[in-house]
């Protein structure tokens, strides 16, 4: 009768196993045939633990055997498992069931209102020419929303805006205006002054396409010592030219506003328009009343400043192409969505 | 204001420029050109005509059958129907192609079986008056053919001019002023106003009585002896033109005037007034007068009136009475021409809402000296129109107001420091000078000039050195300024805190929380209000002059107009979140507040749970303010206030740091959805943003990550709805008993992370799921600690009555 040697088992054991690695067929299949044969409380390695039972002279030998062996293995396992990945790179490789127009998963994400985005986008342009964002109360005093500005009161210059009154006697502002002497008088007389102040303003008049009763200005303001037109004209171009992403000239035409002296409109146009291309108004500015700056608590003998005021709504409107103002404050969400 | 150009011919010499050139050099310099209305394109092929011969229609009893000679050799057979065409007449005939300004396009047409080609026109059909009655006839002198764009005053070109840009200058309220303006624009010449120079004022005219409280500084009074007639044609167009309506000869050259010159006059019917106690005075509480317009005006003491002894006859400055109108039976007339009050004119009319076009010059402040001009120039313009009129000579004049004087001290380099380019004192003195302003070197300081400012400026337009650089300025051309970067001082550009607060909240909202922004109006409509519950505390700011009355007063906070559309915008989706940042306003203590919010609306067609609102509402917050730098506020149950019935008497919690109120969050008050016709479910979050900005942002609380693994387990407690969440959680973290505290040293974060609701627990309860996780900071925690500490975690709950369900055991999430 063949008994069967430690030896014997060793290699019936190795066989089995490189048989059942060449079978598997996937790769949970290989780690589970890893699992078994290759464990430390496997077959196999239990057959080192019968190493003690052999004479002498054999332990060292059939110890190398099983450490061969359990090598052999390994590497066969290593080697399918190599194949199974180059096959399954293969198959993808090759898989050409793809459609991108599948639905998408929507990344969750919400809408800022178009006037948001512009007001951000003139608040960059002005940060970056070192204009600070201030703001100011939307309910006004008489005081602030006019007389300061050099605009008495019973002077004709009052229905260039036509006003809310409250029964107060407060007025919802009717331009960002009040925020310059604001900007000024936090500065205490000392220049420089260089702050823009976006913000909601009011008019009393009956809303249409391009008119609102409430809308939205970016006021700006530069004081300090010999500022001048040439400077207003600089800064203004730049500013504009960035918002409107791409140089432009402007022009000045004269125009009354009773807080500056002298007051402009300012027309553009992009840069290298030929002579007869039409300009567009996009915002009036000046040079800071002498009575406006003393109200600011600037001494104008020692200081100058320009001012401009422009209207965020027909920003937007022209950037994103709105063709009626109404939409704006309409809440309407298949309007607010599409920014 | 509209701008005739053959008008400012009459004043100076455009020869060689075109409409487009002389407005554009307006717009350039002066103001703004908001059109160009040319009346010669719609009237391009009317000529004058000769009715040669006028007979009866056959087919027609109130037809007639014309032939005209149109200047072409060949005469036109012309059907007309009006009543006053005559053999003999010059006419207007406009022939077959014309597209006049009515619309009308003419063609050959057969009327009642009679050729007619081209059309005899009535000015109405022209746009040139309102007459439609009869035919045009013209001054028979004319010769057949000759365009009417060559006839003056008949196809005219308009310059429409922007109001609001002349508001400063009295002097450009008549086409004499731009032309002044021309005159120096082209360097050309200003012709001199034809006056009527024997008069004078005298004695023997009418006695005036000025009070002396200052409504008028300058009052002149002419008689004359004239019957109404007609003004002429082109005058009637010009008047048409610039936007007033013809009436008669007396009335029209009072009009005329005033579009010339700037200073309005005011024709009385002399037999109507009597002259010789006429007076200027305030009116007397109680008083009235029915203007020329028909209305019984109620007056006030500071409404200047004109009187002759008692009874009143005008308003100064604004209009004139009924009783003494010119009317067809006139026969003398009293021309009144004054200075009258700006402030006092403009406050009796935005009273009486009585706005005219006399009172837009008064109220601009006008130079005093202008009333005898007027004066002059009627009598001139009448002399020429009305021969045989009579003129009396002597002119009754009273008030002190005479032109003013001011002089201006002008250092020429400030002009060159302002507009920021070197401009020299011969430049200046030059620009100033074509526009009537006097320069002289100062005897005093070397290089500095003395300006004197021209009457028609001085009143109140031009009274600083600034206003002088404005003149120097645009008449040497803005586009001379260069484009000249600053050199400025640097300065850090940055953003406000509460701006830059409320910006970042915006983008954390509008980010991935998948919030839209809204805006609303400032107001609020009562019924938005009254349907939210609300009872007015008298605090809300009211409008005194609102668009609508509905929507009088102003929002006390933002979340009524949230709501308000909440039906509207779930009609669009299943789902709503929107956010506003704004401003509420509320008088407190007769001080004006306005309180800085944020307002976010979550709102769903399911009817979910309302606790389920806020758990969602509460991640928002959190989430929100961890955006915005700042730590986790506490919360606590809370009534909704009396100013907030949108919220859920149940369902509303606060946001605290300390004691300070950040906010509140809640369900919407089921009443107020009920009301708003919601079918759903809603909660707001209201943070208040002036609490928020004197919120310290959390300091970073970053600690070196530790190597060592963290163990995980999840626990569930059921719990009473007395026990809150955050009480358990509080206990868990730091457990009183010190045995305990120390059994959950390695005890690293515990969070609760969801709540069940429903059986097998009672109503009364909820299961709330809580990730405990372990880590020592130095060696991997043994199974028997975590067990341990696992152990009086159940412990520590159980004494706050918080018990794990009946099969439950803690798993291991992760280790």
């Amino acid at each position: 009768m063949s008994t069967t040697t430690p030896r014997d088992e060793l290699e019936r054991l190795s066989r089995e196993a490189l048989a059942a690695i060449e079978a598997a067929e996937s790769g949970e299949q290989l780690e589970q045939i890893e699992k078994t044969a290759l464990a430390r409380k496997g077959p196999l390695m239990s057959l080192m633990r019968g190493i003690k039972d052999l004479p002498a002279e054999e332990r060292a030998p059939f110890g190398q055997a099983v450490n061969a062996a359990r090598q052999s293995l390994e590497e066969a396992v290593v080697s399918r498992r190599d194949a199974f990945t180059a096959q399954r790179l293969a198959a993808e490789a090759s898989d050409t069931r793809f459609d991108p127009s599948e639905p998408a998963r929507p990344l969750s994400h919400g809408h800022l209102h178009p006037i948001t985005r512009i007001r951000r986008e003139a608040e960059e342009v002005f940060m970056g020419l070192g204009f600070s964002v201030v703001d100011g109360p939307e309910v006004e005093t008489e005081a602030y929303n006019f007389d300061y500005l050099n605009i008495p009161s019973h002077h004709p210059a009052r229905d260039m805006q036509d006003t809310m009154w409250l029964d107060s006697g407060h007025v919802m502002r009717t331009h960002t205006s009040p925020v310059q002497l604001r900007a000024m008088q936090r500065a205490e007389g000392k220049p420089p002054v260089r702050v823009i102040a976006p913000g909601r303003v009011f008019r009393n008049e009956q809303p249409d396409a391009t008119h609102e009763h409430t809308f939205h200005q970016v006021e700006g303001l530069m004081v300090d010592e010999g500022v001048s037109v040439a400077d207003m004209k600089a800064v203004l171009r730049l500013a504009l030219s960035r918002l409107f992403g791409g140089s432009v000239e402007v022009r000045l035409r004269p125009h009354y506003f009773p807080f500056v002296e002298p007051g402009f409109e300012l027309d553009m146009r992009p840069a290298g328009s030929p002579d007869d291309a039409p300009w567009l108004e996009i915002l009036g500015c000046g040079m800071v009343h002498p009575e406006v700056l003393r109200a600011g608590g600037m001494d104008p003998e020692q200081v100058s400043g320009f001012a401009f005021g422009m209207g965020l709504d027909r920003l937007a409107m022209m950037r994103f192409g709105i063709e009626d103002v109404r939409w704006m404050m309409s809440g309407d969400l298949r309007f607010l969505q599409q920014f | 204001m509209f701008l005739s150009l053959s008008w400012l011919k009459d004043h100076v010499d455009l020869e060689g420029l075109s409409p487009e050139t002389i407005g554009h050099e307006l717009t350039m310099r002066t103001a703004l050109i908001e059109g160009l209305v040319d009346q010669r394109v719609g009237l391009s092929g009317v000529v004058v005509g000769d009715v040669v011969e006028c007979g009866p229609h056959p087919g027609a009893d109130r037809l007639k059958l014309c032939r005209v000679d149109h200047g072409a050799g060949e005469l036109a057979s012309v059907v007309c129907g009006a009543p006053n065409v005559e053999a003999g007449q010059k006419i207007l005939y406009a022939p077959v192609g014309t597209s006049l300004p009515n619309g009308m396009k003419l063609k050959k047409a057969k009327i009642r079986g009679e050729a007619s080609a081209g059309m005899i026109c009535a000015e109405d059909e022209l746009g040139l008056g309102p007459e439609h009655d009869g035919i045009l006839v013209l001054d028979a002198a004319l010769e057949p053919g000759r365009p009417i764009a060559e006839l003056n005053g008949f196809a005219d070109v308009l310059f429409d001019i922007d109001n609001k840009s002349i508001t400063h200058r009295p002097d450009l309220w008549g086409h004499y002023g731009f032309a002044r303006e021309l005159a120096a624009i082209f360097g050309r010449e200003l012709k001199p106003l034809a006056l009527r120079d024997d008069l004078k004022p005298a004695a023997s005219a009418p006695i005036l009585q000025l009070a002396s409280d200052g409504g008028c500084s300058r009052y002149a009074a002419l008689c004359i002896d004239d019957t109404p007639g007609r003004a002429p044609d082109w005058m009637r167009f010009r008047l048409v033109s610039c936007g007033m309506r013809p009436i008669n000869r007396l009335v029209d050259l009072s009009n005329y005037v005033m579009l010339e010159l700037g200073q309005p006059t005011h024709p009385f019917d002399r037999d109507r007034v009597a002259a010789d106690t006429l007076g200027v005075r305030s009116a007397r509480v109680g008083e009235q007068l029915t203007t020329l317009d028909g209305e019984l005006r109620e007056l006030h003491d500071q409404d200047i009136v004109i009187v002759d002894g008692e009874k009143i006859v005008a308003i100064g400055g604004i209009m004139g009475g009924a009783h003494a109108e010119v009317s067809d039976s006139t026969q003398r007339v009293l021309l009144e021409s004054a200075c009258f009050d700006p402030v006092r004119t403009r406050r009796t009319s935005s009273r009486l809402g009585l706005r005219t076009d006399a009172l837009a010059r008064f109220e601009k402040d006008l130079d005093p000296a202008l009333a005898e001009l007027a004066v002059r120039r009627y009598a001139w313009w009448l002399g020429e129109l009305s021969p045989e009129a009579v003129i009396h000579s002597d002119y009754a004049l009273a008030g002190e107001g005479t032109a003013p004087q001011r002089r201006l001290a002008l250092d020429p380099a400030m002009v060159s420091r302002r507009l920021g380019m070197p401009v020299t004192s011969h430049e200046v003195q030059d620009a100033l000078g074509s526009v009537g302003f006097k320069c002289a070197e100062s005897s005093d300081t070397p290089g500095q000039l003395d300006v004197d400012v021209p009457s028609w400026r001085a009143t109140r337009d031009v009274t600083l050195p600034e206003d002088l650089v404005e003149e120097v300025g645009r008449l040497i051309g803005y586009d001379r300024v260069p484009d000249q970067s600053p050199s400025a001082r640097l300065v850090l550009g940055q953003r406000d805190p509460l701006p830059a607060l409320e910006d970042a909240l915006r983008s954390a909202l509008a980010g991935s929380a998948g919030f839209t922004e809204v805006y609303h109006y400032s107001t609020v409509s009562d019924r938005a209000l009254e349907l939210m519950g609300w009872t007015d505390d008298g605090q809300r700011p009211v409008l005194s002059n609102p668009l609508q009355k509905d929507a009088s007063r102003l929002r006390p906070a933002l979340a009524p107009a949230m709501l308000e559309q909440l039906e509207a915008w779930l009609r669009h989706g299943e789902r709503v979140r929107t956010f506003e940042v704004g401003r509420g306003y509320r008088v407190v203590d007769g001080e004006m507040r306005e309180s800085r919010e944020l307002v976010a609306l979550l709102a769903s067609r399911d009817a979910l749970d309302a606790r389920d609102v806020v758990r969602e509402l509460r991640g928002v917050a959190e989430g929100l303010l961890q955006a915005v730098g700042r730590r986790a506020p506490d919360l606590e149950r809370v009534a909704p206030r009396a100013g907030e019935p949108w919220f859920h008497a149940q369902r509303t919690a606060v946001l605290l740091r300390a004691d300070r109120e950040l906010g509140r969050l809640g369900a919407v008050s089921p009443e107020v959805l009920t009301r708003l016709d919601v079918q759903g479910a809603a909660g707001l979050l209201v943070l208040d943003l002036d609490a928020l900005v004197a919120d310290e942002p959390a300091r970073s609380n970053y600690r070196p990550v530790t190597r060592m693994p963290e163990a995980r387990y999840d626990l569930t407690f059921v719990l009473d709805y007395d026990l809150p969440v955050s009480t358990l959680l509080a206990a868990i973290r730091s457990p009183s008993e010190k045995k305990l505290a120390k059994r959950l040293r390695h005890l690293k974060d515990a969070q609760a992370f969801d709540v069940y609701r429903g059986p097998p627990q009672s109503a009364e309860q909820r299961a709330v799921s809580v990730r405990l996780v372990f880590q020592a900071e130095d060696r991997t925690l043994k199974a028997e600690e975590l067990a341990k500490a696992v152990d009086a975690i159940t412990v520590v709950a159980a004494d706050l009555g918080a018990t794990l369900p009946a099969n439950s055991s803690a798993s291991a999430s992760e280790s």
